[in-house]
């Protein structure tokens, strides 16, 4: 849940970058790998330490999402719309990626709350379990 | 050259690159534009004319079948690369029409226009691409400054395309920052289309001395304004001027007391005199030495230096009583006879 927040941030934190600074990628990338708040999103520091200005950057960007999974804890269809967000990341002009990254944050928005109405259930669940365990206990005792 | 010719190429897809990167080394070296189009095969321009390449690290003047095709996948993928797989960021000089690479080399491209309030918002569709190796030619502009160690003035370099116009500015900009002059000047480089500094990345890639401001991507005429206000510019540089605003900037520089260095598309005098530009330029005042270059056969060559009263009689010749005044106020004409040179008969 923590990367799913970390990840609309890095978005919203791209859309402005792209808007007002036109960086290039590997410049967002740089950028972001630095900020302390996306320390969580390993590929970042997985795409500038293996960059490869031959390589294009669909590519290089599988190849470093590969290389943190076993570091981060994504669902698979997280991580397919990462690289779904990835592949049209560069391809348009400004007004292009901004909507790209609108697109995105919306569907990572969508997934953060989802996650949180799981959490939210399941904390319910515990928080039962854990009585019905507890007055199960008591019962046992007696 | 070969370094520079290795250094243009990397930005190209791999397939193209390896295909370039087979060719011999005279060939290379005498190489100053590859040109790759769709459903064609690669072609240089060399010192002694244009060539195809071949595929297997040969070159021939005549095409043939079987030679390597360069297909759309290909110049697609050579286009991202060059954008450094980042559009947006090149958005600018895409539709600007050519993009600049790190050591300056430039890309142009070729595609279909997107047109939007008339004004051209993208390039669709890219069909071929010019890949200009730079190479920064060193003492073409010592006439030129020769010319400005009497004193600085403003200065016009008129030529026709390829007459080596802006390779003349650009050493020009060298030497000034350099302090040729004998003592440092402040030298602020209004590089609209990124030709004469080349920057990337922030950082010029042709030597454009110490002492010099870059404003790369500005519109000329914003550009000198922000220059005059914000930089304190001993001397302006800019490339072809051509728009009213622009010589409203010039206007606006001359009254700042800033001197002003440009140049302009003409082949010759009379073309010069004929153009409206030609004519505003030297009514203002702002401009003493008028520089006109030889033809693309001989780039980089001083033809002639007139000097404005001289080419204000010669305007008086074609042109009968055409108002040549001064900013100041005060008639050029009137001055050019004091000045002893006459235009007896002419009017």
């Amino acid at each position: 849940m923590l990367q799913l927040q970390a990840i609309v941030k890095l978005l919203c934190e791209f859309e402005t970058l792209i808007a007002y600074r036109a960086l290039n990628i590997y410049e967002l990338f740089q950028y972001t790998a630095e900020n302390k708040n996306y320390e969580k999103l390993k590929f970042l520091h997985c795409y500038i330490e293996n960059y490869n200005p031959e390589l294009p950057f669909p590519l290089a960007f599988e190849q470093a999402l590969k290389q943190a999974e076993p570091q981060m804890a994504l669902k698979a269809e997280d991580r397919k719309q990462l690289s779904q967000f990835a592949s049209v990341l560069g391809t348009t002009d400004v007004d292009g990626q901004i909507k790209n990254c609108r697109l995105y944050i919306n569907l990572f928005e969508k997934s953060l709350s989802e996650a949180l109405k799981i959490t939210a259930q399941k904390q319910k669940l515990y928080y039962s379990l854990g009585i019905i365990a507890g007055l199960f206990s008591a019962v046992m005792l007696i | 050259m070969t370094k520079e010719f290795d250094n243009a190429i990397a930005c190209l897809s791999m397939k193209i690159k390896k295909t370039l990167s087979e060719l011999p080394q005279v060939v290379k070296e005498s190489c100053f534009e590859v040109r790759i189009r769709v459903n064609a095969p690669m072609m240089l321009t060399l010192n002694t004319g244009q060539v195809y390449v071949t595929g297997n690290g040969g070159t021939s003047r005549l095409y043939r079948d079987g030679f390597t095709i360069i297909n759309k996948y290909d110049i697609g993928e050579c286009f991202k690369s060059i954008c450094e797989y980042s559009i947006h960021s090149h958005q600018q000089e895409i539709n600007n029409g050519f993009i600049t690479l790190r050591g300056g080399h430039r890309v142009g491209l070729c595609g279909t226009s997107v047109i939007e309030n008339g004004k051209i918002i993208n390039i669709k569709d890219i069909s071929s691409l010019n890949v200009r190796i730079a190479k920064q030619v060193y003492k073409t502009a010592d006439e030129v400054v020769a010319l400005l160690q009497k004193g600085l003035m403003g200065t016009v370099l008129i030529g026709p395309p390829s007459s080596g116009k802006t390779t003349i500015l650009r050493d020009l900009t060298r030497q000034l920052s350099s302090g040729v002059l004998g003592y440092p000047l402040k030298v602020a480089l209004i590089d609209e289309r990124g030709e004469l500094s080349a920057t990337a990345g922030g950082v010029p890639q042709n030597d454009v001395g110490p002492s010099c401001d870059c404003l790369s991507g500005y519109p000329k005429a914003v550009g000198i304004g922000i220059a005059i206000r914000t930089l304190s510019p001993d001397i302006i540089i800019f490339d072809e001027i051509g728009t009213s605003e622009e010589m409203g900037a010039v206007n606006e520089s001359l009254n700042a007391g800033v001197t002003v260095i440009t140049s302009i598309h003409a082949g010759n005098e009379a073309d010069f005199l004929k153009k409206p530009q030609g004519l505003a330029l030297l009514q203002s005042g702002a401009f003493e030495h008028f520089v006109f270059l030889k033809s693309k056969d001989e780039p980089s060559v001083v033809q002639k230096i007139v000097g404005r009263e001289v080419l204000a009689l010669e305007a008086g010749r074609n042109f009968g009583n055409l108002p040549l005044y001064h900013l100041d106020g005060s008639d050029l004409w009137k001055q050019a006879e004091r000045t002893g040179v006459t235009a007896a008969g002419n009017r």
